[in-house]
């Protein structure tokens, strides 16, 4: 009878996994928890775009929350995590301020995301971060914020005005120029792409 | 049989508590003098049944992963480890919906997606909500505390998971991924800025694959516990003879030629050799070879195995661009119709060193005598010590 007790416990063992004092990162503990140094950084950012695909209710909630955080990294990280997971509604509408920040990194995160769901307000945004040579924060492969611009645009607005072609600053700025002049001609009439999942 | 229910209990508690590390997504075959890194990465759509990973998405990445292979593969052509050794990547990708993965701890704290064992697991970084690109990140939680910089060997120890997105683009953006499949920490800090002297590398924000990626490639197989092929290059002087006894020349004729050979070949961990080398004419033949255009490069595969004290080498000829008048034949076939030639046995002087002459002799159908050929062979060979380029 012992023996047959002891050997439901091996498999109950089994069963559960040895779960226990296993712990991923919560979606409050990835966004307060942000961290850049060089040691931490990669788990930091996949801890992040763990949740944003397994737990977007949870991870959106929690950067809602911590937007207006006074820690540069857990503010970034809350622009981040809600750059990846907004929705039609209060957490779209809470990146509306954001297009106005100092910070370029958080101006093109929050204009791509309002792009990608279809919401106008972000073009003017990005078409301005085409003149800007500052690298995207905690990027990695780094890249200029004209570049992020650039791609965001191409992806979601149907329109193309030399801007594939730019490689450098100066061949961005000059295609700025035209987008700016069609911008203002044609902002109302524009239909901009949806979102694919897939082959982009 | 208490004691063995006791057991059975403690080893079902290991069992389950064991951190998953079966397999490893990245594998390397060696070959000769070529070592071919096999990255098996599936790439998961978020969508929810087969069916909704398009043909075009596939298509997509087909040419991505074509891409960014062959963007490895040019500079693997050109940049040898340690002199010798050649890399080839073969990435092998598939694009999967993400219903076809499933969660499983890698370590206690860190919770990742796999699919079979040995395949690396990227989940594409795209779903209905959001919408701005995530940075492409591949983690290793076996190694938690080394720094982004690091170059770390558990893509070849173990399955790995990350995250990909429309962040890339190019097949450079899909190269420097890839290169972190092959456990390349990156070349820049967060700090901003390149590490020092890595500005422009394909690790950094750059294009370019030098030397010293594939040098880090080869030491992190190296410290994956991989043995990869001690490489070896070499000459060989080859004075060859034939002796004609009857037919073209009328008989007794002596007929001699030169011949340098260079040699490239690696030595497995089985201490079998494989590797090739190609001979050139340096002088001769002595006899007149009338309408005959008389060979003047010849290529050879190198085998043979290697003990402590000699290299025992046997060259199998591949092709040759003309007719062999003299006695080379005699290093490289048998009867100079079967290829393969006789045991080469060069000492070694020291443990990167092999010298030795070494004197072959055949016989070849002739007009119906046996000619006899001679080949003597002067061989110094090396094998480029760790480091040199």
């Amino acid at each position: 009878m012992r023996g047959i007790l002891l050997l439901a416990a091996a498999v109950i063992l089994a069963g559960c996994g040895g779960a226990h004092g296993r712990k991923a990162t919560s979606p409050e503990d990835s966004i307060g928890g942000f961290n850049p140094a060089p040691k931490r950084i990669n788990a930091s950012f996949a801890a992040l775009n763990r949740l944003a695909i397994q737990d977007p209710e949870g991870l959106r909630a929690a950067a809602l929350e911590r937007l207006a955080s006074k820690d540069p990294n857990v503010r970034y990280a809350a622009v981040y995590a809600l750059s990846l997971t907004a929705t039609p509604g209060l957490s779209l509408q809470a990146l509306r301020p954001i297009l106005h920040s100092p910070d370029v990194t958080e101006r093109v995160l929050a204009a791509e995301t309002l792009v990608a769901q279809r919401d106008k307000t972000g073009v003017p945004v990005l078409i301005g971060a085409l003149g800007s040579d500052t690298p995207l924060a905690h990027w990695g492969p780094p890249r200029p914020a004209w570049q992020a611009a650039q791609r965001a645009l191409l992806r979601f607005v149907p329109e193309d005005l030399g801007l594939a072609r730019a490689r450098t600053l100066r061949e961005a700025v000059r295609a700025k120029g035209a987008w700016t002049q069609w911008w203002a001609h044609h902002a109302n009439e524009v239909r901009l792409k949806a979102s694919r999942i897939g082959a982009p | 049989m208490r004691r063995v229910l006791a057991l059975i209990v403690v080893s079902a508690a290991f069992l389950a508590a064991a951190p998953h590390a079966l397999a490893a997504g990245t594998t390397v075959s060696v070959n000769g003098t070529t070592a071919t890194i096999t990255v098996n990465v599936d790439v998961l759509i978020g969508a929810f049944n087969e069916t909704q990973v398009s043909d075009e998405t596939r298509a997509y990445f087909a040419t991505k992963a074509r891409e960014a292979q062959d963007y490895w593969n040019q500079a693997f052509a050109q940049r040898r480890y340690r002199g010798c050794t050649e890399f080839k990547l073969d990435l092998n990708l598939r694009v999967l919906p993400g219903s076809a993965a499933h969660d499983v701890w890698r370590t206690d704290d860190y919770l990742g997606k796999a699919t079979v064992d040995g395949r690396h697991v990227v989940s594409w970084m795209q779903s209905d909500f959001g919408g701005a690109t995530g940075r492409p990140t591949v983690f290793d939680p076996y190694l938690p505390d080394s720094a982004a910089t690091d170059d770390y060997p558990s893509p070849f120890q173990h399955d790995l998971d990350g995250y990909w997105s429309p962040d890339m683009e190019s097949a450079r953006d899909f190269a420097h991924e890839v290169g972190h499949l092959m456990g390349l920490g990156d070349d820049y800090t967060d700090a901003g800025g390149s590490v020092e002297g890595r500005s422009g590398t394909l690790m950094d924000g750059g294009d370019a694959i030098d030397q010293d990626l594939v040098d880090r490639i080869g030491k992190i197989i190296e410290k994956a516990g991989i043995q990869l092929p001690r490489c070896w290059t070499g000459t060989m002087e080859s004075d060859t003879s034939r002796l004609y006894l009857e037919g073209v020349y009328g008989g007794h004729t002596h007929c001699t030629d030169r011949w340098h050979a260079t040699l490239e070949f690696g030595i497995r961990p089985d201490d079998t050799i494989e590797g090739n080398g190609e001979a050139r004419l340096t002088s001769g033949p002595t006899c007149n070879t009338g309408t005959v255009k008389p060979a003047t490069l010849e290529t050879f595969v190198v085998r043979g195995h290697a003990t402590e004290r000699e290299l025992t080498l046997q060259l199998v000829f591949v092709k040759g661009n003309g007719t062999l008048a003299a006695g080379w034949v005699a290093n490289v076939a048998r009867h100079g119709l079967e290829p393969g030639g006789p045991p080469l046995p060069v000492p070694l002087t020291d443990p990167c060193t092999a010298e030795g002459t070494v004197t072959v002799h055949d016989t070849v159908h002739s007009g119906g005598k046996e000619d006899p050929l001679t080949a003597t062979d002067r061989f110094v060979l090396k094998c480029p010590q760790p480091g040199s380029t």
